[in-house]
């Protein structure tokens, strides 16, 4: 390739990923749409668009996929009732293999090898049916016209990612600087109570400045959101595949809701727990046929994957009709394995959270669908990475479902400060459900667990003072403050030293040098320029946990007595 | 860090005026040197990024023998680096001195790959030194040389050895 060339090569290739995500989209029209020719056309010009691109990039074997699948589409020019929905299968089949052959020229172009060679061969094998009826007519590449782009995206400009990003940067280092300054005026106002007229002035600057900084800030945000339509489609293939290397199960996969918007970086990192819940959901979830006719169920599974956005958050499922999570199988299993369960056991944690626990798999064998190595640990752990949470909720059999909930926004978030000892901290707001100061006695305690008595009920108590910012000479503070946060499935209290002010923070990555810590979400900087962690509880709570080991069961008499 | 370099060299020329007429050796390099306790250290000058008098401090969450907390920094986060460890250094304990609390600065360096990090020293100046010291030091990090007759640690945190000790890994409660 020359280098002229070179430089068209990336802008080629992203042209050639939206033809194939067009024609992809077209293709499932195809049983709903009466103008099955339009339908046709369209593709058949994009697939063109892609042959003619390949050969000019020296891609050939892409250039051979795309050239043969054009050919077999022109056969069905003019009797597109042929296009039955076998046949539309293999195309997408095809198109997927176009997809991947692309992605490797791609890795080629940066000097990587390429992930997992594939070769022609296993294209041939795909698109039988279609290469059958294509032997009628020949010659048909010739009469589409080789300019027109299945996309023509008309006023819309490809910026690179870090430019946004850094302007994004900039935009929160203002908001920072700004927050800066107006602590610093506060703090001198009483000096200016007579400069009545400049006093006005400055509220009214500021009030501007800072409705700029954040319309500016939103549109910023808005050109980094992008629909969950790319990501669905990655997992529409991800069950092709899967089908056609298990014959012994059919599954419906739908998905709802393509259009919701998501942080670029978001999308980016949802995609390969989503592929582990996805195929999770086929391998343990869905039965086979047989067994789901046995059971009286439709013979076909059902996935649904959906998006949604909410007040502040968007909310991700992945929705089954399989056989659902048995907790009592998953204790058994644990347990053969080695792992302590005692906890799962009593019932006050559900035992379908035993899923999570590293090193657990319910694979009888490890297949090469689910199990690659990634647990469902660390599914949890990247949703964590990215300020989220997944729910399981699960019948047996009837089926389960995974629920990620997502912030919208990585970025700024409405936040607690708090003291612990010496040490301030932020947190997310929308995570304390209550924040109460009560006297030291209203804490008790029961093997060796703190508790406290909220809305009727005991709730364990994690006393955060004896765990991060611990100081040599620790006061003895006369009241205790405590923030109710809902853990998992139950209430939890955390003792903390006291609660500072509700403010909007810029979350800032911990700088990569630091130590990382696991609740740990990231950094801001205070009005004063003070720097601080923001934390996460359920990360926070689950390493206290991870640390002591599960609390043992509550001693209610214990506790009842010692209140009297 | 876009701007850094004109911050720093205008904390370089600060620097040069408060010190006596610059003597021109053709084969001087300048280094910055400093204080951790009682201990002098010393690093080339091209290595210091800035030198910062006051700054707000946050400790971590959980007390790490490598780090001692992280400085803002116009916005930016900043590690600093606990010298007890990093320099291997016994009286460099004393920084906790409230006797050499005077004078006290954060001195900003940048790892290889750029990332910033910083040392809380005092006694910071620049001075030189003869090119030939400082040969066949490039894999060496912590390496003892005479400066002005004082016994003078030259750190190296490009080396090797330094990379090691400035990966720090995941740290549980």
């Amino acid at each position: 390739m020359d280098d002229g060339l070179k430089l068209l090569f990336p802008e080629f290739l992203q042209e050639a990923y939206d033809i194939l995500a067009n024609v992809q989209a077209t293709l499932k029209q195809f049983a709903v749409v009466a103008e099955k020719d339009q339908l046709l056309e369209s593709i058949f010009r994009g697939v063109h668009t892609i042959k003619g691109g390949c050969g000019m990039f020296e891609l050939h074997e892409v250039k051979e996929v795309a050239h043969k699948l054009e050919n077999d589409l022109g056969g069905f020019r003019g009797k597109v009732e042929g296009l039955t929905p076998d046949v539309i299968v293999t195309v997408q089949k095809t198109i997927d293999k176009i997809e991947d052959l692309l992605k490797e020229g791609e890795a080629k172009f940066h000097g990587q090898s390429p992930s997992q060679p594939k070769s022609v061969s296993v294209l041939t094998q795909a698109v039988p049916a279609a290469q059958i009826t294509a032997k009628e007519s020949l010659s048909s590449t010739t009469t589409a016209p080789s300019s027109v782009s299945a996309t023509a995206p008309v006023d819309v400009l490809r910026v690179p990612l870090p430019h946004v990003t850094n302007a994004l940067n900039n935009i929160w280092e203002v908001f920072l600087i700004r927050n800066q300054l107006e602590y610093l005026f506060e703090q001198e106002k009483s000096y200016l109570k007579s400069r009545i007229e400049f006093l006005q002035s400055w509220e009214l600057l500021d009030s501007a400045l800072k409705r700029n900084i954040s319309e500016l800030e939103s549109t910023l945000m808005a050109m980094r959101m992008s629909s969950v339509k790319s990501l669905f489609s990655r997992m529409e293939k991800v069950v092709r595949s899967y089908l056609d290397s298990t014959p012994e199960k059919n599954i419906v996969f739908e998905t709802a809701g393509e259009t919701t918007e998501l942080d670029k970086k978001v999308i980016d990192m949802l995609g390969e727990p989503l592929i582990h819940l996805v195929r999770n959901a086929m391998d343990h979830g869905i039965e086979t046929k047989e067994n789901r006719i046995a059971a009286g169920k439709a013979g076909d599974g059902r996935i649904i994957l959906s998006a949604e956005a909410m007040a502040d958050r968007v909310l991700v499922r992945i929705k089954d009709d399989g056989k659902g999570i048995d907790g009592a199988k998953l204790i058994e299993k644990a347990e053969a394995k080695g792992l302590d369960v005692s906890a799962f056991k009593t019932g006050s944690v559900s035992p379908v959270d035993i899923i999570f626990m590293p090193g657990f798999s319910t694979a009888e064998k490890v297949t090469d669908v689910s199990g690659r190595g990634v647990g469902m640990d660390a599914v949890r752990d990247s949703i964590g990475e990215l300020g989220g949470r997944i729910e399981i909720d699960t019948i047996v059999g009837q089926g389960s479902t995974f629920s990620i909930y997502l912030p919208l926004s990585l970025s700024v978030i409405p936040a607690t400060v708090f003291r612990v000892n010496s040490g301030v901290y932020g947190a997310n707001v929308g995570t304390v459900i209550e924040v109460c100061r009560i006297m030291p006695k209203e804490l008790q305690m029961s093997n060796g667990n703190l508790y406290y008595f909220f809305r009727g009920k005991y709730i364990l108590c994690f006393d955060l003072t004896t765990v991060i910012s611990k100081d040599k000479y620790m006061l003895e503070e006369p009241d205790v403050s405590l923030f109710v946060v809902k853990y998992k499935r139950e209430l939890v209290a955390l003792r903390i030293s006291d609660v500072n002010e509700n403010t909007e923070v810029v979350v800032k990555p911990v700088p990569s040098l630091l130590p990382r810590y696991s609740f740990v979400q990231g950094m801001s900087i205070l009005p004063t320029g003070k720097a601080i962690f923001i934390l996460s509880f359920d990360a926070l709570i689950d390493a206290i946990s991870a640390k002591r080991g599960r609390p043992k069961e509550l001693n209610k008499r214990e506790l009842e007595n010692a209140a009297h | 860090m876009q701007r850094i370099d004109e911050l720093f060299a205008s904390q370089e020329s600060k620097v040069t005026k408060s010190e006596e007429v610059e003597k021109v050796i053709s084969d001087a390099v300048f280094l910055i040197s400093f204080y951790v306790g009682k201990t002098r250290f010393a690093t080339p000058i091209d290595r210091v990024k800035e030198i910062v008098e006051e700054a707000a401090v946050t400790a971590l969450p959980v007390a790490n023998e490598v780090y001692s907390g992280v400085l803002n920094l116009r916005g930016n986060l900043i590690p600093i680096l606990s010298a007890v460890r990093l320099l291997r250094s016994d009286s460099a304990t004393s920084t906790t001195d409230n006797s050499s609390k005077k004078g006290k600065r954060f001195v900003v360096f940048e790892t290889k790959d750029k990332e910033p990090f910083a040392i809380e020293a005092t006694q910071v100046h620049k001075v030189e030194c003869p090119e030939s010291e400082l040969r066949g030091l490039s894999e060496v990090f912590n390496e003892v040389i005479r400066i002005e007759e004082t016994p003078t640690h030259l750190l190296n945190f490009f080396s090797p050895e330094a990379v090691k000790i400035l990966a720090a890994g995941e740290v549980s409660l």
